[in-house]
């Protein structure tokens, strides 16, 4: 299957972002719990970098024609385990989507990307055509609607939305119109205030509230956006050093070592750090759009760009979210965050990449 | 391999607003990370850091002796964190109740959203208990120092007090404030977002203050206390000064008034009782001020003591004014007549010998008019117009002590310059600063050898006159047996609030020196207000006498006719009578010495380097006890003295014979030991 010619047609710049992003995350990972009862995370977030590293491994070894044939096969047990889930999930923070495996709490919602975008890809490059049919929306909106709606029931919002971007990228490449796009932008803005006022709950609303003026209830809701702000402008152009983050030390900071370890990043680090930070994260999408511009099929240019879809809208989030250019949004940072199902699943999908990559040139 | 050549520019546009979001994000980093960080790192530090105090021990002071008039003890105080606290109306309520703090502030203090708040501070180890047994969550104590004066009212004119922060207030504790106070310590301690303290960053320890050794010696203090007291009582006065000083140095070896308060509890007294009457009142001199009118005439040689000067009879016409004697009419009085007999026509005949311009010079070189720099604050300069100014009646009435104000001080720094062969010391009570590591500084003051305002002659001459003055004159009343005192009664009627002199309110005054020819204290006494006669010398003369007898025999003074002191400890004992404390306290030697150049005769130096070597081992904590059995009675005391051992003596005779510790024990300062006393060296 890996042929020892494929070896040299590994995309390095790629493959050397990610795993610098890695260790990046490993280390802001450790100094997240160091000292604390959470310890022991970094060492099980090294576990679960080893084990995301097999499944790059196994995700660039077989061709990427064979995974899609067998898409429908793992989105089929896809679905079955979130479905299983909703009955016999383990609920932590009030969601019913994490799988009890021995010591380890997957989420197979983190999973259920790529075996979604697996799918989405297959169906695409099945059925092509000049632009995009009604049939073609109705299959991709099918595709992705299933699982969006079985992880928002657990309920996690959060995780569900991560999937629009699948939506919008099949879209866009299909060929829908721009203004057809600009439309489906307006609507959500435009029904927003009907959404407020019928549909958010209380704490969504408090976001956006809390996002808008953070100094309201700076003990309260405000608390994580100002902790996060002072921690990345306390770090300056240099940072305080590692382990020496004090927003971070002093456990200021919530959620530092998931959501919020870019904040602890920019404290420790500086502007100078959190700049190659970026910098790491803008090749990795930059290489992916690369990879897909020069894919053999389109079954490839459908899943270099997925994958990049799904990894720079998770990126942009996150960071707009530690930033203070976003309302709170539980999405983890890919690469950084601790989280091994999150992590295992961004390696898996590099591998993807890498794997479109390397097959790029016609045997 | 794209299908539509559209793809490839939807790949540009998505690249490119990619690359706006990431710009968009490069460019909010520079803001908060590069443009807002100053002022984030500060938020920062302030939610992380708490920084505590700690309060410095204030100095204490000694006497001049080294025996204790002020110091610092540890006492409990009561805070909240009013985070910790679930129902702050409770709180309130069970707090207010054991200590007594009104329950409407309390729960204002409690319901805040500081972090720290204080409940009482320096409550009682009752109080303390009683906090401690309502368990209230949020509720800590803190060891702070408070300011103990073991003396009670004992010089606290001098003292002066300090409030519940510590800080000086007024007296030598206010003046002193930079020296005493020492410096802050402070701890920053790091706290987690939990609100709990993390860990301590950076510390400073507080360093105490320095001590200070007064000029004051309190057995003086205290006699002279009692003196005043019971002429204040006698005459039902409105209040009074005593001051007792040394001439030649110019140092304050006791400073009293009445009403007078009790530094531990200031704030319950008022204003009036708080004031130092002795520097910041002003009275008329009256006839007192017949020696400066007399000293600048034999100065400026327009006469000699026995110039004799016709007197008018009685009266003298200045202008429209007519001016007469306050008794008896006079005819023919030498200069020396005129003083010793209080002559109101012959002191202005002296004062208008001399233009008003030298007149005027010759009052301020007695230092009226300005204060007299003393280190105590809240001085006064009085009243004394210069010639530009005066009426065509000011020349007269200055003359006599009258339109000039002067302060009880000011009067007997002049008096001391007479004592003081014509040199006019500055007055001083701090005598020198004693850090805790035993380095000394001594004020620049005390080495002030002041200057020269009369002649020897001029200062011989008037010494003669008031030595007159005591045996023949006004002022018999100051007579001591034994010894010749020199002195000038005054009495002056009070100016009321129209400006005009109040009928019957007097301010009666006496201030001296003994002995005269080699003076070891200048003493003032001025009574406001006496009932049932206002003369200085029936008034306040009696209490100078009262003062100066048993300072004298404290000190040694040996009496001039070559009389014998009786038993020097039985007057001794009859001086302390009533100042139960001193009995445990070391006493010091005071026994009278030969003088050298110097250290005069009869003086103790003050106990400088004691209080040196106590504060250098203070910081050892523990001693060993010296072996003191055949050693005398005084050089026992000494050494316990030097110490800081507490003596208490049984036994008769001149020597040592058990002592307990036994020698070589560890003993620490301030324990006490017992001597017992044996005829002969074992």
């Amino acid at each position: 299957m890996l042929e020892r010619r494929s070896i040299h047609n590994l995309d390095w710049l790629l493959t050397f972002s990610v795993l610098s992003l890695c260790v990046v995350g490993l280390g802001m990972v450790y100094s997240a719990t160091a000292g604390s009862p959470l310890a022991p995370l970094a060492t099980k977030q090294l576990v679960y970098f080893g084990v995301g590293l097999m499944g790059l491994l196994l995700a660039l070894a077989i061709d990427y024609h064979t995974l899609a044939s067998l898409s429908y096969l793992f989105y089929a047990a896809s679905l079955i385990l979130l479905v299983y889930l909703l009955f016999f999930g383990r609920a932590i923070a009030n969601t019913r989507g994490w799988l009890e495996l021995g010591p380890v709490n997957l989420q197979p919602a983190e999973m259920t990307k790529l075996t979604t975008l697996l799918a989405l890809s297959a169906f695409l490059s099945r059925h092509r055509s000049a632009s995009l049919t009604p049939s073609n929306m109705g299959g991709i909106v099918l595709i992705v609607a299933a699982p969006v709606i079985l992880i928002a029931r657990q309920p996690d919002l959060g995780t569900a939305i991560t999937f629009v971007p699948l939506v919008a990228v099949a879209a866009f490449l299909g060929g829908m119109r721009l203004r057809t796009i600009l439309i489906l932008i307006m609507i959500p803005i435009l029904a927003f205030p009907i959404l407020w006022k019928h549909y958010l709950k209380d704490y969504q609303k408090t976001r956006v509230v809390t996002f808008l003026n953070p100094a309201q209830d700076p003990k309260g809701a405000g608390y994580q956006v100002l902790q996060s702000r002072i921690a990345v402008g306390s770090g300056g152009l240099t940072g305080k050093g590692f382990l020496e983050g004090t927003q971070g030390q002093l456990k200021f900071l919530p959620a530092q070592h998931t959501d919020f370890i870019f904040a602890l990043m920019a404290e420790e680090r500086g502007f100078l750090g959190s700049l190659v930070v970026l910098s790491l994260y803008f090749v990795v999408i930059y290489r992916c759009i690369a990879i897909a511009r020069a894919a053999r099929d389109i079954l490839g240019v459908y899943l270099a760009m997925g994958v990049m879809a799904l990894f720079a809208c998770q990126v942009l989030i996150n960071i707009g979210v530690v930033l203070g250019l976003m309302p709170t949004t539980g999405v983890p940072l890919p690469l950084m965050s601790y989280g091994g199902s999150s992590l295992i699943t961004t390696l898996a999908g590099m591998g993807l990449v890498l794997n479109v990559w390397m097959r790029r040139l016609v045997n | 391999m794209w299908q539509r050549g559209s793809v490839p520019a939807r790949v540009t546009t998505l690249v490119i607003s990619l690359g706006c979001a990431l710009a968009a994000i490069q460019l909010r980093l520079v803001q908060i990370q590069i443009l807002r960080s100053p002022g984030l790192k500060v938020a920062a530090r302030s939610q992380q850091e708490t920084v505590v105090t700690l309060d410095p021990k204030r100095g204490p002071i000694y006497d001049r002796n080294g025996r204790e008039l002020a110091l610092s003890v540890d006492v409990d105080s009561v805070y909240a964190d009013p985070s910790e606290i679930t129902d702050p109306t409770l709180a309130a309520r069970k707090l207010s109740a054991v200590l007594g703090v009104r329950f409407e502030d309390l729960r204002g203090r409690l319901k805040s959203n500081r972090r720290f708040a204080w409940v009482e501070r320096k409550i009682t180890p009752a109080q303390r208990k009683a906090v401690e047994k309502q368990r209230i969550k949020g509720v800590y104590f803190v060891r702070e120092s408070k300011r103990f004066y073991p003396k009670g009212a004992l010089a606290s004119h001098v003292l002066g007090y300090a409030g519940v922060d510590n800080q000086g207030l007024d007296g030598i504790e206010y003046s002193q404030e930079a020296e005493v106070r020492g410096k802050a310590g402070y701890l920053i301690a790091l706290r987690d977002g939990r609100g709990h303290r993390a860990l301590g960053k950076s510390e400073r320890l507080p360093t105490s203050g320095k001590a200070v050794v007064l000029s004051v010696d309190e057995v003086i203090q205290h006699l002279t206390e009692r003196e005043l007291e019971n002429t204040v009582l006698e005459h039902q006065a409105r209040g009074g000064t005593a001051i007792v000083m040394r001439p030649d140095t110019g140092e304050i070896l006791a400073l009293a008034n009445r009403p007078t308060f009790d530094p531990n509890a200031y704030a319950d007294y008022p204003e009036a009782a708080r004031q130092n009457r002795a520097i910041g009142t002003i009275y008329e001199p009256g006839s007192t001020f017949k020696i400066v009118t007399a000293g600048a005439a034999l100065e400026e040689k327009k006469v000699s003591p026995s110039t004799v000067i016709y007197c008018e009879h009685g009266s003298i016409q200045i202008g429209r004014f007519t001016i007469k004697e306050d008794r008896l009419p006079f005819d023919y009085l030498s200069v020396a007549e005129i003083v010793e007999k209080s002559s109101n026509v012959g002191s202005i005949k002296l004062a208008t010998m001399m233009p008003a311009s030298v007149f005027y010079k010759h009052i301020t070189d007695f230092g009226f008019g300005q204060t007299t720099g003393i280190d105590l604050p809240g001085e006064v300069k009085g009243i004394l117009r210069p010639p530009a100014q005066w009426s065509g009646l000011s020349h007269a009435s200055l003359a006599i002590g009258q339109e000039v104000g002067v302060t009880p001080l000011q009067s007997i720094s002049a008096m001391a310059a007479v004592a003081h062969d014509g040199i006019l010391r500055r007055p001083w009570v701090v005598a020198g600063l004693v850090g805790e590591d035993g380095s000394l500084t001594r004020p620049a003051r005390s080495a002030d050898p002041g200057r020269r305002i009369l002649s020897s002659s001029t200062a011989s001459a008037l010494t003669a006159i008031l030595e007159k003055v005591v045996t023949a004159g006004t002022g018999k009343a100051a007579a001591i047996p034994g010894y010749t005192v020199a002195g000038k009664t005054g009495t002056a009627q009070k100016i009321d609030e129209s400006g005009r002199y109040a009928r019957g309110r007097y301010v009666a005054s006496f201030a001296g020196f003994v002995p005269s020819r080699n003076p070891a204290l200048a003493i003032i006494v001025v009574v406001d207000e006496p009932h049932g006669g206002f003369h200085g010398g029936e008034i306040a003369a009696p209490a100078f006498a009262r003062i100066a007898l048993p300072a004298l025999q404290y000190l040694g003074v040996m009496p001039e006719d070559g009389g014998v002191v009786l038993n020097r400890n039985t007057e001794i004992q009859a001086a302390l009578k009533g100042f139960e404390s001193m009995r445990t306290l070391p006493r010091g030697p005071f026994t009278a010495r030969p003088g050298t150049a110097e250290q005069p005769a009869h003086f103790v130096p003050l106990a400088l380097n004691e209080v040196r070597q106590r504060s250098a081992r203070q910081s050892e904590e523990t001693a060993e006890m010296p072996d003191l059995s055949g050693r005398s009675l005084r050089e026992a005391n000494f050494v316990m003295a030097q110490m800081g051992l507490i003596c208490k003596i049984g036994g008769q005779g001149p020597v040592v014979g058990n002592q307990d510790p036994p020698p070589g024990a560890e003993v620490t300062a301030g324990s006490a030991c017992q001597l017992v006393l044996v005829e002969e060296r074992q």
